[in-house]
This record gives C-alpha cells, sequence and structure tokens, in this order.
C-alpha cells in the first residue's frame, strides 16, 4: 500500500480531486466551473448599455445630482446584455449620485438607454439607441 | 534555502497578491449595492470595504505572503492567508448580486494556494518525493491543470458544435468595440464583419483550454503558459480581459515546480 503511495502522481491526484469538487460543489469556494464564454449559442442579438448627456454617448461620471432615472430603469430583462459590469457602473454612479425629484433640475438633459445589435447575413448591424429614461444633471466641476 | 528558490517564492507571492488585490478590488462600496444577498443582506460589511481597511487588508496579506516567501510561518501563514481568502470571497459573493461567476474565477489562484498548503504539510514525503515541498507544488500544478480543462470542457458540454459559430463572437465583439480608442477599435470592428476569423480564435481557446491536462507534466508547464498566453492575449484585444491573476499564478507555479527543491538537489534528484 504505501509503496503505491510513493509513487503517487500528486499533480494528476489533486487535478482529479479538485474536478470532482468543483462538479459537486462550484461555485463554493475553492471550488469552480469556470465557464466563462461558455454560453454563446444563439447569442445574435446584443445589447450595450449606454448613458447620453444631451443626446451624445457620454461618460457617466461628466454628470453629477442626477434626477429623473429610477432604479426600474437598470433592469436586463429581456434585454441580451452580455456586459453586466458596464450596466453595473452606469447603475452604481446613478445611483450613488443622484438627487430627489424635488430638487432644482440641472442644465444637462441626461438619458439611459441600451445601443442595440443584431445579426444579418453581412455581419453584425447597429440598431438606433432605445431610451429608457431620461431626466437632468449637472456638470462635475473641474 | 537558495537564492533562487527565495526568489521564485517571492515571485509567487507577488501573483498571488495580485490576486487578492483583484478580489478585494471586485468588491464594491456596499453603499453602491442596491440588492446585497446573503451575508451581506444580515450583517453590514461597508466598513470592510472602505479605502482604509482595504488597503490594510491587502497590506497584511502582502507582508504575510513575503513572510511566507522567506520561509517564515510556514505552517501558520498559508492556513491564515486561505482562511481570510475564504472569509472575502464569501462576503464577495454575496456583495455580487449578479456576477457571482467573477467570484468563481477570482477563487482559482487561491485554489491552487490550498493545494500547495494541504500538499506540502499535511501530506508524507515520499522516497521519490524527498521532501513534502515537491508534493504542495505539485498539487497546485494539478488544480491549475484542472481549472483550465474544466473551463474547456464546459463549453463541450453546454455549446457543443455550436461554440464554433463564429457569429456569435462576432456579435460579442461588436458589442465592445467602442470600448478602446484605434487601433484596437478598428480591429475589434474588422473582426465582426469575419466571423470565419472568430470561430478560429475560438477553436485555438478550446484546443488550448482542453489540453489543460499537459500541465501536470513537469516539462510542459512553461510551453502550455506561453499558450494560455496567446490565448489571453487574444482574450484582451478582442473583449478587454485578460485574467491576469490567473495566468501569473500559472507562470509562477510553471517555474517553482520545475526547479529542484532543497531536499531533491541533496539526493541528487534527477
Amino acid at each position: 500500500m504505501w509503496n503505491a503511495v510513493r509513487h503517487l502522481p500528486y499533480a494528476a491526484v489533486s487535478c482529479a480531486l479538485y474536478m470532482a469538487g468543483s462538479v459537486a460543489f462550484a461555485p463554493r469556494f475553492p471550488f469552480a466551473v469556470v465557464d466563462m464564454y461558455a454560453h454563446m449559442q444563439d447569442h445574435h442579438e446584443g445589447a450595450v448599455p449606454v448613458f447620453l448627456i444631451d443626446g451624445r454617448v457620454a461618460d457617466v461620471r461628466d454628470v453629477d445630482k442626477i434626477q429623473g432615472i429610477p432604479e426600474i430603469a437598470f433592469s436586463e430583462q429581456g434585454i441580451p446584455c452580455s456586459m453586466g459590469y458596464a450596466l453595473d457602473e452606469i447603475h452604481y454612479y446613478v445611483a450613488e449620485h443622484s438627487v430627489p425629484e424635488d430638487a432644482p433640475p440641472g442644465p444637462l438633459k441626461v438619458a439611459f438607454g441600451w445601443r442595440r445589435f443584431r445579426l444579418s447575413d453581412t455581419g453584425v448591424v447597429e440598431e438606433p439607441i432605445r431610451v429608457v429614461a431620461s431626466g437632468t444633471a449637472h456638470p462635475v466641476a473641474p | 534555502m537558495t537564492r533562487l528558490e527565495r526568489t521564485q517564492r517571492l515571485v509567487l507571492a507577488t501573483a498571488l497578491f495580485v490576486a487578492f488585490v483583484g478580489m478585494l478590488w471586485e468588491c464594491p462600496p456596499v453603499t453602491q449595492l442596491p440588492f446585497p444577498k446573503g451575508l451581506s443582506a444580515w450583517i453590514d460589511m461597508a466598513p470592510l470595504t472602505q479605502p482604509i481597511p482595504r488597503y490594510s487588508i491587502d497590506a497584511l496579506v502582502g507582508v504575510l505572503l513575503v513572510l511566507w516567501a522567506l520561509r517564515k510561518g510556514e505552517v501558520v501563514i498559508p492556513i491564515f492567508v486561505v482562511l481570510l481568502t475564504f472569509f472575502l470571497s464569501f462576503i464577495e459573493e454575496g456583495f455580487h448580486a449578479t456576477t457571482a461567476d467573477v467570484s468563481q474565477g477570482k477563487s482559482m489562484p487561491f485554489a491552487a494556494w490550498i493545494a500547495y498548503v494541504i500538499g506540502s504539510q499535511f501530506v508524507r514525503p515520499t522516497v521519490d518525493r524527498p521532501d513534502a515541498e515537491r508534493n504542495g507544488r505539485e498539487m497546485a500544478a494539478g488544480t491549475v491543470a484542472a481549472g483550465y480543462t474544466m473551463a474547456g470542457l464546459s463549453k463541450v458540454f453546454r455549446d457543443g458544435a455550436s461554440w464554433f459559430d463564429g457569429r456569435s463572437m462576432a456579435m460579442m465583439i461588436a458589442e465592445r468595440a467602442d470600448e478602446w480608442p484605434d487601433p484596437i477599435h478598428s480591429i475589434r470592428v474588422f473582426m465582426t464583419f469575419h466571423p470565419g476569423l472568430c470561430a478560429a480564435g475560438m477553436g485555438f481557446a478550446l484546443v488550448v483550454e482542453l489540453c489543460g491536462l499537459t500541465y501536470l507534466k513537469r516539462e510542459w508547464r512553461f510551453r502550455y503558459a506561453f499558450a494560455t498566453f496567446l490565448m489571453h492575449s487574444g482574450i484582451r484585444l478582442l473583449l478587454g480581459y485578460f485574467h491576469i491573476d490567473w495566468w501569473s499564478n500559472m507562470v509562477t507555479i510553471a517555474w517553482w515546480s520545475t526547479s529542484k527543491t532543497e531536499a531533491e538537489r541533496a539526493v541528487g534528484d534527477p
């Protein structure tokens, strides 16, 4: 028995144990099945969250005291979005820099929306931006 | 301890430190999260995610890893780091309302570290491997091989042949085309109109991942690390992610595990 153990290929044993553990317990730390990009089939529609300032795509961090864009606007339901991080970034910023509805409106018109893509025979086609919610904001002081 | 071994340990400690800082960085300030879940829904974890506590934890782990690299606290430090990582990854999972996949991937370097701790501290040395250090290194390499192989297998089982539909990747690249200026923007736009090229890249990535088991063989570790570097560079170029924590961990484990341990040098192990 001990003779067999001393020739054990530890790398292979650890590999097998980690695979078995991951199948059984992932995503519980430290086990994981990193299946990123493993849901590609039928990804024939796309959507990218965008923030607009005065009608142009811009960085949400350029404005402050945002008003009129509710939490529900950031719902991904029914949206083929594969960029959750970009949505989270805009969502967190707007949540943290919003002011109450009865505050004085800002001079800039802002909006949140989706830039949609679809596949055609010739390649990827970009569709017009679909605005979900709009409001006002103040420019960030330099 | 030789200078080489000390250097190898310091490099590995640096890779782990990068992975740890990255993991903690993924934890957004809890006040920005509209829907905390798990532990963070019950206990206010906000103080832990503020800059001073966050950087203090980073610094503590950095000091501990350096001490480990210098062979101080050989048993206590790795176990403490594992427990701390477990705790923080648990919090992180609670913080991420919708992106648990991120925290899954972040745990990979620490899975290798845990395997090293088990192998080097709790597995008995053998005649073939005269010191426990070797067992630990090999077990760390084994988990890295498992991680990449499972990433490949998940694509085979979930998507099958449709994985090679380059149009899906073209769509993903199109979504990310505007994230960077030229020349990367132009390259991404070019790829969106060439799904065949996208399919070729996806095929390469799948082959690399499915060959993860080659990392089990010591002589092949650097070669496999180079192949993954190419794969990760392609992902970085076209999709924007590099996964530096995985890759740096893989390279440092390759270097560390292919050199002889002190005991192996002492007995003249080839």
